[in-house]
């Protein structure tokens, strides 16, 4: 991170991901930069990050269901049914985020799934192919939806108000974590 | 595989291994060479339905990407402010001295 004056979208990579591993590790050095960001983040996640989920979600209705428009419209009413049941109203913006994150990676599961479930024909070996890249594209997307589950589970964890324990989460202690 | 049509007659042939060899000739010929056709036609269609799979499914993890960074980048921010330093995989609140 070279200016935390910059959208955290605009940053490459290579940035996020040294901030992430310094930032996690504890560096004190990035607790300045890491607060300014923070006071940046409501309007960050809600400008930045609520554009890109919504960006998100367009794509991921549109690479399952194509042009069906009913298929589209009953994937968007079955996404949103999902973030009501996760959301339990006493989330900020990061819980939203995060809420949305697992929903959009449950939906690409399920895609992925169904897609490797297709049966090859044993024939025509781009159909072999094709099996091969599915399976393959089913276990990244199972990783993203844990890691989007981890995520959620451990801010629900950690930065729960007290009083208010986490049914979902478990025990409030430390939990690993990918985030 | 290769029709010929030499004097009136059919002929097909294949390469095999580098070599030309016969195969069949008159209706028999014609009826390998189409099913030969369609089946070649199959294969090009699976394989750029495969590209376009690729290609659709590379724009889409870029955006989940972004959108994953974006998550874990506030996580950590928010997790940081609080106290909170990542030990070995877990995240454990910084001891106040």
């Amino acid at each position: 991170v070279t200016s935390p004056s910059r959208s955290v979208f605009d940053l490459s990579r290579e940035d996020l991901d040294a901030l992430l591993r310094r930032a996690r590790a504890g560096d004190p050095s990035t607790l300045d930069q890491v607060r300014e960001l923070l006071a940046l983040s409501p309007e960050t996640i809600e400008l930045a990050g609520g554009n890109l989920a919504a960006e998100a979600e367009a794509a991921v209705v549109a690479s399952i269901a194509g042009e069906d428009l009913l298929q589209a419209e009953a994937i968007r009413q079955r996404l949103a049914e999902m973030r009501q049941e996760l959301e339990d109203g006493r989330g900020g913006l990061l819980d939203r985020l995060l809420v949305q994150r697992l929903v959009l990676a449950w939906a690409v599961a399920q895609d992925a799934e169904v897609r490797a479930a297709r049966l090859p024909e044993p024939s025509c070996p781009v159909s072999v192919r094709a099996a091969d890249y599915h399976r393959r594209r089913l276990d990244s997307a199972t990783r993203r939806l844990t890691q989007a589950a981890r995520a959620l589970s451990l801010i629900r964890s950690k930065l729960r108000p007290a009083g208010q324990p986490n049914r979902k989460a478990g025990r409030p202690g430390n939990v690993p974590s990918n985030a | 595989m290769r029709l010929e049509r030499r004097r009136g007659k059919v002929y097909l042939y294949r390469r095999q291994a580098g070599r030309t060899e016969y195969v069949a000739s008159g209706l028999l010929a014609e009826a390998l060479a189409l099913a030969d056709a369609i089946d070649r036609q199959r294969r090009d269609e699976a394989r750029a339905r495969l590209r376009t799979e690729q290609a659709d499914a590379a724009d889409l993890d870029a955006v989940l990407d972004r959108l994953d960074r974006a998550a874990d980048l506030a996580a950590v921010v928010a997790l940081t402010d609080a106290g909170f330093h990542q030990h070995r995989r877990q995240w454990r609140r910084r001891a106040v001295s």
